[in-house]
């Protein structure tokens, strides 16, 4: 079954409970049947990659950079407008000169507007990097930040734009907290991946306080689902919200997913995979 | 007072299981403090009681006031975040507002507003074990994680100091964002747990080479290990190469959840807990050593 050109992303709030080996198999399986593009957000931590080993196109990377403001010490008075207008504490103005601080900075150009002496202008910084390659039909796109910078929202905002308009995937990161949200900003549906423990239940439930914040229809799925299922089931039954879909515990998938191993293809997980796209087609639609 | 900090980088790979197993093993010389102020779970399984309770309030937010609001799109032109919209007369997005104030600058009607933002708490509570835990949870959707671990981590940290305890525990949260920097920062030690999974692994070395930028000394404790020896030796042989001290390995099992299931904290069955203590023991060793490789 085809989905209609739409953007679906799979979030979670708790770290671990298998959005991004769910996502990943989501995305291989859709691309037996139709163009998909596969994003990874998560780009403190991205692993879409472990389990895209196979059939691999030449990888293409592209610079991912921020504005930082940088003074010309020819024209600076150390008048110290500049800090006085930074609500992020990012301009230090000391005895000889002003301190940047990369780490505050937010690229909002305040600074700039405020100097009186033209002394500040932009230079470009690197914070990360896309990279973009195919897996056999599936175009991937890469999100990942260097390590020791802090500009998670900025690229996963460059991996949105170098997006097609075309069906899309988004492995989102874990938390509740602004990567989540510019993550999740332009979903068309977000498919909220649970595990059945109180850990679980409570992550749920604050991922889909975000879901609701941003007016995001959203769907729940339990997986490693379990004895213990009950525990979500009664938190959706309390709250009107459905779990349209369960993936059981199993060593067997636990084993390949560690191993970087992908399911969609054996015969119990592309019935499960198939009766997601039945779901969010309804809901899509 | 010693600080310890279990951080992954990857979700899920055990972080507030061991963490608060390892507060159990030393309650009664530690504080606790929960950073992953994203999504704090640590007090589900321990607090008993809360103590005092502190509204986070950083930066602040802008809003537009309709009555002043001459409708002239300045301030959605210059605003680089793309919050202000006109739909509806002028509005500011409070979700993607940072609070930059650049609206301020250019609006003529003096209509922009600007508040302090407040976005979240932060609370110090009583253990079952009639220890100290402090932790903090940002309201969904906010930003400013960074300061908040910052000012969590600072009140435990003061909190362990004036009641003369040897040990902060800290629980990081995943990633290798500005939040898990700042619940890193200055520690004594930190105990990378590696997830035993291809993702895993990937995401502990990232976390390793962050701490090594920021001259954080690190210890590994392996976890899930068995269910894919071959990642487990190629962990181990990274392990040696990078001179990174392993101070143990804890098999997957399931009886890990089933204990998170009933709510207990895994070091209170005698079986983990003697599997653990031995790893704990030589973590306490080398923090007391001064986290020396």
């Amino acid at each position: 079954m085809k989905l209609p050109d739409c953007t679906l992303a799979f979030a979670s709030g708790k770290g671990g409970t298998g959005k991004t080996s769910l996502a990943v198999n989501y995305a291989c399986h859709m691309a037996t049947q139709q163009r998909v593009v596969l994003a990874d957000l998560d780009v403190e931590e991205p692993n879409i990659g472990m389990y895209l080993t196979k059939g691999r196109s030449q990888m293409h990377t592209e610079s991912v950079v921020m504005d930082l403001p940088v003074i010309d010490a020819t024209r600076c008075t150390l008048c110290g407008k500049c800090a006085d207008a930074c609500n992020f504490n990012a301009l230090v103005v000391s005895v000889d000169r002003v301190f940047v601080f990369k780490e505050m900075c937010k690229s909002c150009g305040r600074c700039i507007h405020h100097c009186e002496y033209d002394a500040l202008r932009y230079e470009e910084h690197p914070i990360g990097v896309v990279n973009t390659y195919m897996c056999d039909a599936l175009a991937v796109y890469e999100g990942c930040l260097d390590t020791g910078d802090i500009h998670t929202k900025s690229v996963i905002q460059e991996v949105k734009k170098r997006m097609p308009d075309t069906l899309a995937i988004l492995d989102c990161p874990p938390g509740t907290t602004c990567p989540m949200v510019e993550a999740i900003g332009d979903a068309d549906f977000v498919v909220l991946v649970t595990e059945p423990t109180p850990f679980g239940l409570h992550d749920l439930s604050l991922a889909v306080e975000v879901a609701e914040k941003l007016d995001k229809k959203f769907g729940i799925i339990i997986n490693k689902s379990d004895d213990n299922d009950v525990l979500i089931e009664n938190y959706c039954r309390e709250n009107g919200y459905a779990v349209f879909c369960k993936i059981p515990f199993s060593t067997a998938i636990a084993q390949k997913c560690g191993n970087g191993e992908l399911y969609y293809n054996d015969s119990v997980y592309s019935t499960v995979l198939e009766n997601i796209t039945m779901t969010i087609k309804e809901v899509v639609s | 007072m010693k600080r310890i900090a279990f951080a992954s980088g990857k979700g899920g790979a055990g972080k507030t299981s061991l963490s608060l197993s390892f507060h159990a093993y030393m309650h009664s010389r530690s504080v606790f403090v929960d950073c992953d102020v994203d999504a704090a779970d640590a007090f589900l399984l321990i607090e008993k009681g809360k103590n005092a309770h502190f509204e986070f309030v950083s930066g602040v937010k802008y809003s537009i006031a309709a009555e002043q609001c001459v409708q002239c799109g300045a301030c959605a032109e210059r605003c680089v975040f793309h919050a202000i919209s006109p739909e509806g007369g002028y509005h500011i997005e409070p979700l993607h507002c940072e609070g930059c104030g650049a609206c301020l600058d250019v609006c003529p009607a003096g209509a922009v507003i600007e508040t302090p933002n407040r976005c979240g708490d932060m609370y110090s509570a009583t253990t079952c074990y009639d220890s100290a835990m402090w932790y903090a949870r940002l309201i969904p959707g906010e930003d400013n994680s960074g300061k908040l671990v910052h000012d969590i981590r600072k009140k435990a940290q003061e909190h362990t100091e004036k009641a003369a305890l040897p040990y902060l525990v800290i629980d990081c949260p995943p990633g290798i964002g500005c939040p898990l920097m700042a619940s890193i920062t200055a520690v004594d030690l930190l105990v990378v747990v590696i997830e035993s999974s291809r993702s895993g692994f990937h995401d502990a070395q990232r976390l390793i080479e962050l701490a090594q930028k920021m001259n954080i000394a690190c210890v590994s404790l392996t976890n899930k290990a068995g269910i894919n020896p071959s990642i487990d030796q190629e962990i181990d042989a990274y392990l040696s190469r990078n001179e990174i001290r392993s101070v143990g390995t804890i098999p997957f099992n399931r009886e890990f959840t089933s204990l998170l299931n009933k709510k207990q904290v895994v070091y209170e069955s005698e079986t983990m807990a003697s599997l653990m203590t031995p790893i704990f023991q030589a973590i306490e060793q080398i923090a007391l050593q001064g986290g020396k490789k």
